[in-house]
């Protein structure tokens, strides 16, 4: 992983131990410092901005009922970004978005070929090919390529094998660089 | 060559492209309720709401209805500030503001919904969004911030008049769009 994730936000002691006191303006103050990076990653894990809103309602409603259970052995960013994880995906389960079965690992797909075309710059172009992954495949991506976690964590978040991880990571990329280059074929062309 | 010159002739890695996505923004601050969330948690005693007063101010709208949208929002001694115990007038708005929101949730009921409600619903939805935008602003003053708290409030009782005045006519089988038209 060549950056962090936009959720690496150092907090002050002070500031969570006056949120959990209770403190209404430290906590506005944790919402504020973490309402894009919890909006950016449910947006990316659910594909749409209404759905999004409600995780991070459902994400903050959570982080305050619970704030009192962190225990400052890890970062809190880590903390709150797995309770973000959680929702977003219980979000899409609920809607029977994430597969019910696993399906069969092909040993070929588990391709280290992570290469994007230029056209992977354009943000426009990237999210445009991002919504049309499936669910599940476009959150793999996300949590393995820009959250940074391994395999074997998203399979657990997810309720999968790692090998399911591993196989909607390289069929994703494959989808993700033939509709790239489908878009920059087509603004060639227009 | 890419039409955007800005762009890279090399191919990227996943993890560089995504890592150009900018962050994004909500639409609304989720704020303003997480902010009457914590304040209605905060509480130390959180009475229910009780049945008898719910019914009365549902009969209540219900005898007021033909009025209801040609009339200014409530003022602050409507039914639920009686529910609401608290001595900073702020910390009451945001638990009554959390106490009204949890009552429509309750007595919204789209599948019911008519068309002229669901409009209704929308027009109401979007004024909230605009008071929640107002409200996210870190550099408002306490008397801005009490104000559009206020705001709020009369807003959500506004609605929570209509969505138990709804309930109520469909109890009696009749439906809320007659009253719209006769209001109009």
């Amino acid at each position: 992983m060549t950056h962090p994730s936009s959720f690496a936000i150092d907090v002050p002691h002070a500031l969570l131990a006056r949120a959990r006191g209770g403190e209404p303006g430290a906590f506005e103050q944790l919402y504020r410092l973490f309402e894009r990076p919890v909006f950016t990653l449910a947006l990316r894990l659910t594909g749409g901005r209404e759905e999004a809103q409600d995780v991070l309602q459902d994400t903050m409603f959570k982080l305050y009922d619970r704030l009192g259970e962190f225990r400052a052995e890890s970062p809190f960013w880590g903390w709150l970004r797995q309770i973000a994880v959680n929702e977003a995906l219980m979000h899409l389960r609920k809607r029977g978005r994430l597969p019910l079965t696993e399906e069969a690992v092909d040993a070929e797909q588990e391709s280290h070929d992570v290469m994007l075309p230029p056209a992977a710059a354009d943000a426009g172009l990237l999210a445009r090919a991002m919504g049309r992954l499936p669910d599940a495949t476009r959150s793999v991506l996300w949590l393995y390529h820009a959250e940074g976690y391994t395999h074997d964590e998203i399979a657990g978040l997810m309720g999968r094998t790692p090998s399911f991880s591993k196989s909607q990571l390289a069929r994703g990329t494959r989808k993700l660089r033939d509709l790239l280059k489908i878009e920059t074929e087509t603004r060639t062309h227009a | 060559m890419p039409d955007d010159a800005r762009l890279p002739e090399r191919e990227l890695t996943v993890a560089e492209a995504f890592d150009r996505l900018p962050l994004e923004a909500p639409d609304r601050s989720a704020w303003p309720a997480l902010a009457a969330h914590i304040a209605a948690s905060r509480r130390k005693r959180r009475p229910r709401w009780p049945f008898a007063l719910a019914a009365a101010a549902v009969l209540a709208v219900a005898a007021l209805m033909p009025g209801w949208l040609a009339r200014p929002a409530p003022t602050v001694d409507a039914p639920f500030v009686a529910a609401v115990q608290s001595t900073d007038p702020l910390d009451a708005l945001m638990a009554e503001s959390a106490q009204l929101e949890h009552f429509i949730s309750a007595a919204s009921n789209d599948a019911m919904a008519s068309a002229s409600t669901t409009m209704l619903s929308l027009a109401f939805e979007e004024r909230l969004q605009r008071v929640d935008a107002a409200l996210s602003d870190p550099s408002l003053d306490d008397a801005s911030r009490q104000r559009l708290w206020q705001q709020r409030v009369s807003l959500l009782r506004e609605y929570a008049g209509v969505q138990g005045t709804r309930q109520w006519l469909a109890a009696q089988g009749a439906t809320l769009d007659g009253a719209l038209v006769t209001t109009y």
